[in-house]
């Protein structure tokens, strides 16, 4: 507990599972999700809302976790990446970024992989200019955007994917 | 004493009733920029107010005469999406859609696109960044700008949601409500012009509606940034055309402290002068600062030549 800092009483559902925890008031969802929950495939990037690297799903929507307050959440339904495969079957989304090798040193995928899944969830048939619209969100310094956009083609074409 | 530095209100009048109660309390609905200033430590909020808490602040509902009124709370992308924006406003869908990225423009709202602190190349720094350029008026309230190192006073950061300067080219209106009492002001005269006292928002007070003006002729949007990706706009231009003679609008957004309305070639617009002769008076007439997003000459180039096009498109659609 930092500071003086009270601790108080959350409750929301994560990837299905309601969740009770006590947080920080200041702490955020990404706080939570990594140090309290172990959920570490939400990665933290920048902190600032540049990379997107921290992408969640909150209530539906595409979200930056590490500008998001826990306590924000309360009450809400969020879907990190754990939340996608179902056991060791993978999501169409995650299927696509492996099969076009939209991955390289892999530390954008999370919140790339989840972007992905917004973006198709709202538009399953995205045009070009949308998926680069979708996309701009999540900072990816290795591969050069070509192999996830062709992911996400992919993935747009993948029945179960939405 | 533990102290709380999270309050949800429930009610407007809570709302209000906290900001007036806690002198450092700062009001937070998106937190997509207020979170990024509390990390850099430029602001302590004692305790963060929060208003998405507070039920029927996001909806779009007509107003008498054809105006229409849009929740503060609504976020960017409910702007964006919005079929009555979309169609009777496409200037201010496409400044919404314009800001960030879609996981931002998600959380982020109008009302806070609107209040946005003003930004600066000092100012919008890590801790470490900024133990290099001590005593900057914004930052610490100390005695130097190092924006305007010859000035004596004031503050040049920069007025910076894309919203800004649309709104006030379309004319739209403010609904700012406190404890006890409420009033509506133009937006043009919802910002100062001083990057520290940017806002004409009173202690207790939050900007609950924004009220827009029957729609009118769609006129153009521009929002320039040196890349088409993620970032703040060096300028937004927002221009509307006259009708019968009278009534264009063109405004310049976040390349000052304000939303710059270009007066004299609003007339010249208004009076039908020679596009190129427009699109060179805006650009004059502009007072920018140089350093924070490029200097003014090449501030000014950009500005008259997206004008250009801006007329020239303007032509081309109909009326």
């Amino acid at each position: 507990m930092k500071g003086n800092q009270m601790a108080v009483p959350l409750n929301l559902w994560v990837n299905g599972d309601p969740v009770q925890s006590f947080v920080r008031e200041d702490e955020t969802l990404l706080d939570l999700l990594r140090d309290r929950l172990a959920l570490t495939g939400t990665k933290h990037g920048c902190g600032e809302g540049q990379c997107g690297h921290c992408t969640v799903l909150l209530n539906g929507k595409a979200v930056n976790s590490c500008l998001t307050l826990a306590l924000e959440a309360e009450g809400g339904r969020v879907l990190t990446i754990e939340g996608l495969a179902q056991g060791d079957h993978l999501h169409p989304v995650q299927k696509a970024f492996v099969e076009a090798g939209a991955i390289q040193c892999g530390y954008c995928t999370p919140g790339m992989v989840m972007a992905v899944y917004a973006l198709l969830q709202e538009n399953p048939h995205p045009s070009e200019e949308e998926i680069r619209e979708g996309i701009k969100g999540v900072m990816c310094r290795c591969t050069g955007y070509y192999k996830i956009m062709e992911a996400v083609r992919r993935a747009a074409f993948e029945p179960e994917a939405k | 004493m533990k102290e709380t530095s999270f309050i949800a209100a429930r009610s407007v009048a809570e709302a209000c009733r906290l900001l007036q109660e806690h002198p450092q309390s700062v009001p937070m609905a998106g937190g997509t920029d207020l979170l990024v200033l509390k990390n850099f430590k430029l602001i302590s909020p004692r305790p963060i107010v929060y208003l998405k808490s507070i039920p029927g602040l996001s909806t779009v509902r007509p107003e008498k005469e054809g105006w229409v009124a849009i929740g503060a709370l609504a976020t960017l992308d409910e702007i964006v999406k919005h079929p009555s924006i979309r169609q009777g406003v496409p200037l201010l869908a496409r400044a919404a859609a314009g800001v960030a990225s879609p996981q931002i423009r998600n959380k982020a709202t109008l009302g806070g696109n609107l209040c946005l602190n003003s930004r600066c190349w000092f100012y919008n720094r890590s801790p470490f960044w900024r133990a290099e350029f001590p005593h900057c008026r914004k930052a610490s309230g100390g005695d130097k700008c190092y924006v305007m190192p010859k000035s004596r006073k004031g503050c040049f950061a920069l007025q910076s949601g894309d919203t800004g300067g649309t709104l006030v080219a379309l004319g739209a209106k403010l609904r700012l409500v406190s404890a006890a009492s409420e009033r509506v002001i133009d937006v043009e005269d919802f910002y100062l012009g001083d990057g520290i006292r940017y806002l004409d928002l009173k202690a207790g007070e939050i900007l609950t509606e924004i009220l827009l003006p029957p729609p009118g002729q769609a006129g153009a949007f521009v929002k320039f940034r040196p890349q088409d990706n993620m970032d703040f706009a060096t300028f937004t231009l927002a221009v509307v055309p006259p009708v019968s003679g009278a009534g264009a609008r063109i405004v310049l957004g976040c390349a000052a402290s304000r939303p710059l309305r270009a007066r004299g070639a609003e007339e010249m617009l208004d009076a039908g002068a020679p596009a190129e002769d427009v699109a060179r008076k805006t650009a004059e007439e502009a007072r920018l600062v140089s350093f924070v997003r490029g200097p003014v000459d090449f501030k000014k180039q950009v500005i008259a030549a997206k004008m250009a096009d801006v007329l020239a498109g303007l032509k081309s659609q109909p009326r």
